[in-house]
């Protein structure tokens, strides 16, 4: 399901929003040259909001701890963050942004999730 | 070759918590108190029943390299300089600094060779190199029976892998080997001659000598401090969360190691890429361990650390309760080709930053502690290195383990 999340003048290009829907978690919406991501907003670390934090290209940076994020894919880019945040599909249609209710299950975190567990082979 | 990592006992979950503190029960959970990094007191006991008792490292047989090559080391906690002479057999010995004459400070240069005698400015008393008194100006005028009893006053002195120790209890029975123990032992086989000093930095700082051994002693911060430390490399490993997590602990009476093992996850800067595109079997770590990086802590001020392919020591010199001059040295192998020399040098500029970050958080350290807005602070299991150091401390403080 597509729901509305915002008018796109809200966010200009190179900037961050936080928006809130009933019955989802927190979301941040980043403007990546007119080119819009949508992701899930806290920290997959320090559980800060990614919405406080600076866009540099298409890295979103944690305010508290600056671990950084790759807004296409969720993907952590930059320590200490490590676990990926989810990404939700979006669309726009007349200068209104949709989002995808809930997140597609073929996004990083998805896979992340379905990972085995991490086995650290015992070193004696 | 003994391995640091190996052990006999059952290996843990990786993903327990409080690994180490169940391991060694005794050095308890509490808190750590404030005033021991502020008092006087503490300061004046570490200086007598700790620094004045310890073997202290306080250079390298590669600062010396020919009969006669000397330096001279001033220990301000101890009030003492001293002369540290290499001697015609090779042997290493270190004498007190003092002419025997009138007590001036004998050598003021920071280091050289011996041209013949260590002349006194004062009125030219002369010492050869092994300490005896060679010459006294109109000697015939003095009252002194025998220069032979006016000789430099000598310093216990032993040499470990390289590493030049004192010892200022002139009445100590215990050896250097004996002071090491297991960890001596641990490093025996490992190649030191193989890694040259390349590059040395005295920070002079405004803290108190174990807030900068401490803050060095531990990784927890190494993912978290800014904005240089997350970008130390391949070597320190952490759990899904990102939290670092030593791949081993050991401790051998009051000396200490940890290791932490690879990241697979860590993606090299562009620089570290480039480096190791041009130089690839330089980087080959050559460590003692399985490890990348093992931090090995001998007591009371020393660290001796392994990184990849390099190898860095640390000695801790306290100056006054908040001021300490930390003093790091890296060796690294002989390079071959430009492209290592080149490596060093990009290393050289890039830890250097990253050590400033270390002092700055240093200072800001003292400045909290200082402030004494809480008397106590709390430390996780993956500090266990600093609650075993400052248990090691009292230990010697209280007389309760030996000299």
């Amino acid at each position: 399901m597509m729901r509305f999340l915002c008018d796109t003048a809200e966010v200009p290009a190179g900037e961050t929003r936080s928006v809130r829907l009933e019955g989802m978690p927190e979301l941040v919406v980043c403007n990546v040259d007119g080119e819009f991501h949508v992701l899930a907003a806290t920290c997959s670390h320090g559980k800060a909001s990614l919405a406080d934090g600076r866009l540099l290209g298409c890295e979103v940076e944690c305010p508290l701890h600056s671990g950084r994020f790759d807004v296409r894919t969720g993907r952590a880019t930059r320590r200490p963050a490590k676990r990926p945040v989810a990404v939700y599909e979006c669309v726009v249609e007349g200068g209104d942004l949709y989002v995808s209710d809930p997140a597609p299950v073929d996004s990083d975190l998805a896979v992340a999730l379905r990972r085995e567990p991490a086995s650290v082979p015992p070193k004696r | 070759m003994t391995y640091v990592g190996e052990r006999a006992d059952a290996p843990e979950a990786a993903e327990t918590y409080h690994r180490w503190s169940r391991r060694y029960p005794e050095l308890g959970t509490g808190p750590i108190s404030t005033e021991r990094f502020l008092s006087q007191e503490q300061f004046d006991q570490e200086r007598d029943r700790v620094f004045a008792k310890s073997w202290l490292n306080v250079g390298s047989t590669q600062d010396l390299g020919e009969p006669g090559a000397f330096f001279v080391r001033d220990i301000a906690i101890l009030g003492v300089s001293l002369l540290v002479v290499q001697q015609d057999d090779g042997d290493v010995q270190a004498f007190h600094n003092v002419c025997s004459h009138r007590g001036n400070k004998l050598i003021w240069e920071p280091d050289g060779t011996c041209p013949g005698q260590f002349a006194c400015r004062f009125h030219g008393w002369g010492y050869g190199r092994d300490g005896a008194l060679e010459t006294v100006p109109d000697e015939e005028n003095f009252h002194f029976p025998d220069k032979g009893q006016l000789g430099l006053v000598p310093v216990r002195t032993q040499v470990w892998n390289g590493f030049i120790f004192v010892n200022l209890d002139a009445t100590g029975t215990e050896s250097l080997d004996d002071h090491l123990a297991g960890l001596g032992e641990s490093l025996r086989d490992f190649p030191f001659h193989e890694l040259k000093l390349s590059y040395r930095f005295d920070i002079r700082e405004r803290a108190n000598w174990k807030v900068a051994l401490d803050a060095q002693n531990e990784i927890y911060h190494i993912p978290m401090l800014a904005p240089l430390h997350r970008f130390l490399g391949t070597a320190f490993a952490s759990n899904d969360d990102g939290y670092t997590r030593l791949q081993d602990f050991e401790k051998w009476g009051p000396h200490t190691v940890y290791c932490s093992d690879v990241d697979p996850d860590y993606v090299p800067t562009p620089a570290e890429a480039a480096i190791q595109a041009a130089c690839p079997d330089f980087s080959a770590p050559r460590l003692p361990t399985r490890a990348p990086f093992a931090f090995h802590v001998l007591f009371p001020n020393m660290v001796v650390a392994f990184l990849g392919n390099s190898m860095f020591t640390y000695n801790f010199w306290p100056i006054g309760v908040d001021e300490t001059v930390w003093e790091i040295r890296f060796h690294y192998p002989h390079p071959r080709t430009l492209a290592e020399r080149v490596a060093i040098e990009q290393m050289k500029s890039r830890l250097r930053d990253v050590l400033c970050e270390d002092q700055v958080g240093h200072e800001a350290l003292q400045v909290g502690l200082r402030s004494r807005a809480r008397p106590d602070f709390v430390l996780q299991d993956q500090e266990i290195q600093i609650r075993s150091f400052h248990k090691s401390l009292d230990e010697r403080i209280s007389g309760a383990s030996h000299v």
